[in-house]
């Protein structure tokens, strides 16, 4: 079961959310096919941002292996692929972490649209998943510090 | 050792800027068994992308997630200069400030408590300037106002009209700043870092 780690912050106005997961796919078909369905998960993301007017501070994302590394980015327009080269800590199979920074929407909502991006990915990868939630309040009791998701936002979480 | 902070908003280049900014200074002061520049990555959010690429390009790069280095992060920046400096002594620390940090804190806190140079490079998105000028004026002109030189990024994606007016425009934020177009993704030539440290 892939462990799809959810973190939340904010920063004065800004909003962010970030994802992160390892799966065991097998470089570099399986890469190929994964970054088609990010940057289009990406994509998706910025015609909502421009239909709800939703100001993107920036999207971004990097996909890591022990051969190579590529990182995507966007601010509202075009997602753009840039590639990196061999990273010394990259780990078997694939590590995958998105960002996202926001304007003018809620936590909530922001957090909903990293999340299904994320599964979106997954699903077609016919991976199976859980999300797991990190709360960084120093108020919280959960020793797990795991939390359903409607709880998450109530701990006040900030940057 | 001085130290140099990289700021300006979200997405306007500021690792491009930072990878051939730390490209030229390897160049131009790199000396047998020292290090020439080190590197401070300030990402907002707990998953760290920049800092991949920096890596891949053999530069040495430390993470900062603790938090923005213009508040929350402030005393883990602290420690990571003395740290860098102690183990590496560098000639120039490049801190990549978070994309929404006001540079000027970060500037104060350094020279006060660790007493090196610090100059400010800011950067402003030539494609996004008048939308993001519109939403969050106070914000990018904080970003700007303290700058020593302010490199007006993604020139490229726009005409050279508009990339006056938006040069005019961050005079008035900051005359006292050093102006530059750029496209940091491509080519910056020489003599505009040669300028600006």
């Amino acid at each position: 079961m892939i462990q799809v780690n959810m973190h939340t912050g904010t920063h004065d106005e800004a909003l962010i959310v970030s994802a992160q997961f390892l799966c065991a796919l097998t470089p570099p078909a399986q890469t190929a096919v994964l970054l088609e369905l990010m940057t289009a998960e990406m994509e998706k993301i910025n015609v909502w941002a421009n239909e709800s007017d939703v100001l993107i501070g920036h999207l971004k994302a990097y996909v890591k292996w022990p051969e190579d590394s590529v990182m995507l980015t966007t601010t509202g327009t075009d997602v753009q692929v840039k590639g990196a080269s061999v990273l010394p800590d990259a780990p078997a199979g694939l590590d995958v972490g998105i960002t996202g920074i926001m304007y003018g929407t809620s936590l909530m909502e922001l957090e909903e649209k990293i999340r299904n991006l994320a599964g979106n990915i997954l699903d077609n990868l016919h991976l199976k998943y859980e999300y797991s939630y990190e709360c960084r309040n120093p108020h919280c009791t959960d020793p797990n510090h795991h939390h359903e998701h409607h709880e998450h936002h109530e701990h006040g979480h900030s940057h | 050792m001085k130290v140099i902070v990289l700021a300006g908003f979200l997405g306007s280049g500021k690792t491009s800027v930072l990878l051939k900014l730390a490209k030229y200074i390897v160049k131009r002061d790199g000396e047998e068994g020292r290090t020439s520049v080190a590197i401070i990555e300030n990402e907002i959010g707990e998953v760290g992308v920049d800092d991949k690429i920096l890596r891949s390009q053999g530069l040495a790069v430390r993470e900062l997630f603790a938090g923005c280095a213009c508040c929350t992060g402030g005393a883990d920046l602290l420690s990571d200069i003395n740290t860098i400096k102690k183990e590496m002594d560098p000639k120039w620390i490049i801190v990549e400030s978070t994309g929404v940090a006001y540079p000027l804190l970060i500037k104060e806190n350094v020279q006060s408590y660790i007493g090196v140079d610090v100059i400010i490079i800011g950067l402003a998105d030539a494609q996004r300037w008048r939308r993001l000028k519109n939403a969050m004026a106070h914000l990018i002109e904080s970003q700007l106002e303290h700058a020593d030189s302010v490199l007006l990024n993604k020139v490229d994606l726009v005409d050279e009209d508009t990339a006056e007016i938006i040069l005019s425009e961050i005079e008035q934020i900051n005359p006292a700043a050093k102006l530059y177009k750029t496209i940091a993704n491509k080519t910056v030539d020489d003599s505009v870092w040669e300028s600006v440290v």
